[in-house]
């Protein structure tokens, strides 16, 4: 009797001793989980913190800054180690980082940003070379066409006062002007929807008797400016090329419908936030600051890139 | 009384008024600020509450917490907020809490988040200068959250601090403002107008005058102070000119004086010395202080003493005036002879000297002329004094008041005795002028008196001297004597020498006219100028043939280069004496021997001549004679060996006779014969020799010719037992005549056989010795112990003709020839005296002829 309670103690000991091991509890507060790039960046965190036995849980804000306090408030009061935010906005953030830090936990920031500092790690793409790199391929393909030397490109653009928007456009215009292709003009989204997609597409193409491309800097609403183009009847004519990726571009820029788009890789994202709080956890060197880079994708390295693309991109596994 | 700048008195006013006025003006500002800072604060805080009232319910309801807490810091960033705190409703119900509390809150200049826990926020709202507390509501009215508006004294208070320093600097630089426009103005108004006056006093002269007038300024009051002041210092100038003038005029009479001027302050010592003063001791006028050291350090120190004691007893009223005659250092490092002399010139009440002005004169040249007149004086008093003549000096009352030391010694009585009584130096006087005295005094007093003359003069014990007496009549104005100058050269001895002259004129006349030798005298030609009654017998011509002959016309003409050069050698030396030669008289041919001198006035010739050709025959009779002694000799010197030879060859015949004649007796009678022929062969040799007229020199040795006489005369000194003998170790080569010599030495031996020959046998002794002074001389002596000669004749047995043999013996001229032969013709020296000496233990007495050699 005695020996059979010396065995059961031992057990529950070392079970606790896994479990101790184990049974870290983080947190995932996204923005929106309908949009598919949190829902694979969300997939990367996952996969990543089952790999090292972490427990996951993801609330979603549904880009509802009250939804986001509730959540954190409740991620608080679950007894979380560490905490992944991909906040609304970079200045809930700040609020997110501070409620944090009243508990002592550990924040990693994927993506969007923040306006404090006060972070574990920050989480990103390289924006700026990545829309440089994504530019090339606009250029490359007007220097094809011989459209270079007349023809302009419009932009439309996420609101510039997102660094990410920002570093976006500095980087596509640094390649354009190295070719010396003139800007036709820039247009900031506002709402993110097909209309407003729509609208600015035409406007460009009304306003600018030269236009040859339109740089979309999104790509959920793609549909937008095709067509407008298709309704300006510059089919052919006019070139679109996106940022970020939707799974029919894999079909479109193969076919020309797109010349190209520069892919994030929030699945990769997720991964690398899940393994800066083991860093943290395990006493290991954590990068303040990583920025990860964006694949810029033509029709000429599709092929190439395309296993890396639907992983890292699209989160999907073979 | 503390003098104080006028820029300081200025000022002072200036700035406390400034002070206190701006002091007054910054406690208003001071309040007046605070109390509209009060309000603006109050009443930004109230806009500020308003503002927050209208935009935080937007954040608050959409929770956007982080915009409404940069809204705050916004709100922050007005300094008089000093915090905003939201208490959150609606945050809070999300955390089951009333509320959540957030906020900004100013710590030290740096915008913070509130925590109500930190001790350092609580204390800093507790001391909040006001406070706001707004509830905000939403449309239904519900308190969604609540504001507390903090403000903050620390804007006001610097802002306090602002105007205090504000003013603090306004002031500080007003004040200087001021202080540099007063200095300005002060400085352009009143001080420049002063300095210029200053500057116009300072640029003064020597004298303190300005040099220039003082410049005028636009200032009125300083404008009529310098022209005031322009007036006075063109007055002082006139004045000072006029003084210099004046002084000038006294310089010019001092330089003019030549003399320095001193000015001593006894008080001070302070001693002002003229130009002149120094100059006299080469100094400039810069280079001698005005001190009494200066003086004092350049006096003779030997003689500062003296200096000393003179100013101090007239300081002291012992004497008159202040005078010294002193040495003073020049700026050379001579000294100057200095007559000091000064004056008192200012006394204080009790009399005492106060000030002294004196003069010093350069005595240096009077002191130099004192002394070289002194010295000339003396100089002249010496040769007075120690001359041979006397000088004396008598004046119109017949009193000889100065005579010289000679005078007193010859005289015997010294300058008082005879300067004692007028007409003393009377019996000096030989007796016929004592008794003329008076008449020659009255003639001097009128002016008349005889200068040259000759007169004795007799000392105190009767010496008589004579005198060539000049005298110099010093006459008064009115043409009277004043004084005689009686100078008289002693001529005694010229006298006396002028009489042995005469006297040996009268003598020489009587020689010349009554001796039995020719003398004539001759010029330089030889021509006859006078000559005595003897010469003019001897030549038998008229006085008047003689007269127009020449010496050189009475003899041989070949003869006539050798007398030329007699004549240059008597031109030379001097004199000849001893000279023979034949003169052609007019109808005789005489030998004589003549001695020939150059008279004192180098232009005539005094020629002694003496007949001597009588004499001659005498000479060659004592050739004869010798050649007879010769012969004599000869005789002595061969009978021995033709005796011998006949011995032997009788002694050849008897043994023959006997037939006793060996080979062997007749080689050896032979070789005996030849040898003694030999001998008789060389005495022929030397007779001949001697015979023979050589009247050439050749080297010859004087132990050979000694050696050869003395084979002459060998046989005859045997025959007369004469004891010859020979010390010949010494030799000397001479250049001479053998045969002369050879007669010479034979003279010499002969005398002294003569001599000998009066003596006992065993008392016949002839020493001959030679001895050699040096390299060149060589003395040879003959001694022998025949009496010696009487020394009373001793000194004229080498005169000829003179002996002291019996006529049979001599005829007077051997020695005469040895005399000459040695001195004449060989150069050498005779001594001839007599030598005591002892000889075999007996004393002797002889007659020494001592010979000295000398290799030419």
């Amino acid at each position: 009797m005695k020996i059979n309670k010396i065995i059961i103690l031992l057990l529950v000991f070392f079970c606790s001793l896994n479990a101790t091991q184990n049974d870290k509890k983080i947190a995932y507060i996204v923005s929106d989980l309908e949009i598919p790039f949190w829902q694979i960046m969300a997939k990367g965190i996952k996969e990543k913190a089952n790999e090292f036995g972490y427990e996951v849980d993801v609330y979603s804000s549904k880009n509802l800054k009250k939804n986001e306090l509730e959540n954190i408030a409740i991620a608080l009061s679950s007894k979380i180690e560490g905490l992944i935010i991909s906040p609304i906005n970079s200045s809930t953030a700040v609020t997110l980082l501070e409620l944090a830090k009243t508990k002592n936990i550990p924040v990693v920031v994927a993506d969007i940003g923040s306006d404090s500092k006060d972070y574990l790690s920050f989480i990103s793409s390289d924006n700026k070379n990545g829309a440089y790199e994504l530019g090339k391929i606009l250029t490359k393909y007007m220097k094809e066409l011989s459209i270079d030397k007349d023809g302009t490109v419009g932009i439309i653009a996420i609101p510039q006062k997102r660094a990410n928007g920002k570093a976006r456009t500095l980087g596509f215009v640094e390649a354009l002007n190295e070719e010396n292709i003139k800007s036709a003009g820039l247009y900031q989204q506002v709402d993110f929807s097909y209309e407003e997609t729509y609208k600015y597409s035409k406007k460009l193409i009304d306003e600018n008797e030269n236009l040859r491309a339109i740089w979309l800097q999104g790509s959920d609403k793609y549909k937008g400016a095709l067509d407008a183009i298709k309704d300006s009847k510059k089919e052919g004519q006019i070139a679109l090329i996106c940022f970020d990726a939707e799974p029919e571009f894999l079909e479109m820029i193969p076919k020309g419908i797109l010349i190209g788009s520069a892919m994030q890789q929030p699945y990769l994202m997720g991964q690398e936030a899940v393994i800066s709080l083991d860093n943290f956890f395990n006493n290991k060197e954590v990068i303040k600051e990583k920025k990860l880079p964006i694949l810029a994708i033509s029709k000429d390295n599709i092929e190439e890139k395309l296993q890396t693309i639907k992983l890292n991109v699209l989160g999907i596994k073979d | 009384m503390k003098n104080r700048s006028l820029i300081v008195s200025f000022l002072l006013p200036f700035l406390i008024t400034i002070i206190t006025i701006m002091s007054f003006y910054t406690i208003y500002n001071y309040f007046e600020t605070k109390k509209r800072l009060t309000t603006d604060i109050n009443l930004r805080m109230n806009s500020i509450s308003n503002q927050l009232k209208d935009t935080l319910p937007h954040f608050i309801n959409s929770y956007a917490i982080n915009e409404y807490k940069k809204l705050i810091e916004n709100q922050l960033e007005d300094r008089n907020v000093l915090a905003i705190i939201v208490k959150d409703y609606n945050y809070g119900k999300i955390f089951n809490k009333e509320f959540i509390e957030s906020g900004k809150i100013r710590e030290f200049d740096k915008i913070i988040d509130f925590d109500k826990k930190d001790d350092i926020q609580k204390k800093l709202l507790e001391d909040n200068f006001s406070y706001i507390k707004v509830d905000l509501l939403d449309d239904s009215d519900i308190k969604i959250a609540q504001i507390e508006l903090y403000s903050s004294a620390e804007k006001l208070n610097k802002r306090l601090d602002e105007i205090v320093k504000k003013s603090l600097l306004e002031i500080f630089v007003l004040s200087l403002f001021i202080i540099v426009l007063v200095f300005l103005m002060i400085k352009s108004l009143i001080l420049k107008p002063i300095f210029d006056i200053v500057e116009a006093i300072q640029n003064n002269d020597e004298y303190g005058i300005p040099k220039e007038n003082i410049l005028q300024n636009n200032v009125k009051e300083f404008n009529e102070l310098s022209l005031k002041m322009n007036e006075m210092i063109s007055t002082i100038k006139n004045s000072r000119s006029r003084i210099d003038e004046i002084n000038n005029r006294l310089e010019l009479i001092l330089n003019s004086m030549s003399d320095g001027i001193w000015d001593w302050d006894l008080e001070t010592n302070k001693v002002s010395y003229s130009k002149q003063w120094k100059r006299i001791l080469g100094f400039e006028d810069d280079e001698i202080d005005n001190n009494l050291v200066e003086w004092e350090k350049r006096v003779n120190p030997k003689q500062l003493k003296e200096v000393y004691k003179d100013i101090t007893n007239y300081l002291a009223g012992k004497k008159e005036i202040y005078k010294n005659e002193h040495q003073v250092l020049c700026k050379d490092g001579t000294y100057k002879w200095i007559l000091d002399r000064g004056v008192i010139v200012q006394r204080d009440d009790f009399g005492k000297p106060l000030r002294m002005i004196g003069t010093q004169t350069d005595i240096t040249f009077i002191k130099e002329l004192e002394k070289q007149i002194t010295k000339e004086k003396d100089f002249i008093s010496n040769i007075i004094d120690n001359s041979s003549v006397i000088i004396a000096v008598i004046d119109n009352e017949g009193r000889m008041f100065k005579v010289n030391k000679f005078a007193q010694e010859f005289t015997g009585y010294s300058q008082e005795e005879i300067s004692s009584v007028p007409f003393f130096w009377v019996k000096f006087l030989p007796n016929y002028i004592q008794e003329r005295i008076v008449d020659i005094v009255d003639e001097a007093k009128k002016g008349s008196i005889k200068r040259y003359y000759k007169a004795s003069w007799f000392s105190k014990n009767s010496q008589e001297k004579i005198f060539e007496w000049s005298n110099t009549l010093v006459k008064k104005e009115d043409g009277s004597m004043d004084y005689l100058i009686a100078i008289g050269i002693d001529v005694t001895e010229k006298e006396l020498i002028q009489k042995k002259i005469l006297q040996q004129k009268e003598e020489l006349e009587l020689i010349f006219n009554y001796s039995k030798d020719g003398i004539a005298v001759l010029d330089l030609d030889t021509k006859f100028i006078t000559f005595n009654d003897s010469f003019l017998d001897m030549t038998g011509f008229s006085k008047d043939e003689l007269l127009e002959k020449s010496t050189f016309e009475l003899i041989a003409k070949q003869d006539n280069e050798k007398n030329k050069k007699i004549i240059q050698q008597i031109l030379e030396e001097g004199f000849i004496t001893n000279y023979e030669e034949t003169f052609a008289f007019k109808d005789k041919r005489v030998v004589t021997n003549l001695s020939i001198s150059l008279l004192p006035n180098k232009q005539n010739l005094l020629m002694i001549i003496k007949d001597v050709s009588s004499l001659k025959i005498l000479q060659e009779q004592a050739k004869l004679a010798s050649l007879g002694e010769m012969i004599g000799n000869i005789a002595h010197q061969w009978r021995q060996p033709l005796s011998y030879i006949s011995i032997s060859a009788s002694s050849l015949k008897v043994k023959s006779e006997f037939d006793m004649l060996t080979k062997e007796d007749i080689a050896e009678v032979s070789s005996a014969i030849v040898k003694q022929t030999e001998y008789l062969s060389n005495t022929i040799d030397n007779f001949r020799d001697f015979i023979k007229e050589d009247k050439t020199y050749s080297e010859i040795s004087i132990k050979e010719v000694l050696d050869n006489s003395l084979n002459l005369l060998y046989a005859s000194l045997k025959n007369n037992f004469i004891n010859l003998t020979l010390e010949l170790d010494d030799d000397l080569i001479i250049l001479g005549n053998k045969n002369e010599l050879t007669e010479a030495f034979l003279n010499i031996i002969s005398n002294s056989k003569d001599a000998l020959k009066e003596k006992k046998e065993e008392d016949r002794f002839l020493f001959i010795k030679s001895k050699k002074l040096n390299e060149n001389r060589l003395e040879l002596k003959f001694l022998d112990s025949g009496n010696g000669i009487d020394e009373s004749i001793i000194s004229k047995v080498l005169e000829p003709y003179f002996t002291t043999k019996h006529k049979s013996q001599g005829t007077g001229l051997g020695l005469a020839i040895v005399d000459k032969i040695v001195r004449e013709r060989h150069k050498g020296i005779i001594e001839i005296y007599n030598e005591e000496f002892i000889h075999n233990q007996k004393q002797y007495k002889g007659v020494c002829f001592n010979i000295v050699f000398e290799k030419k």
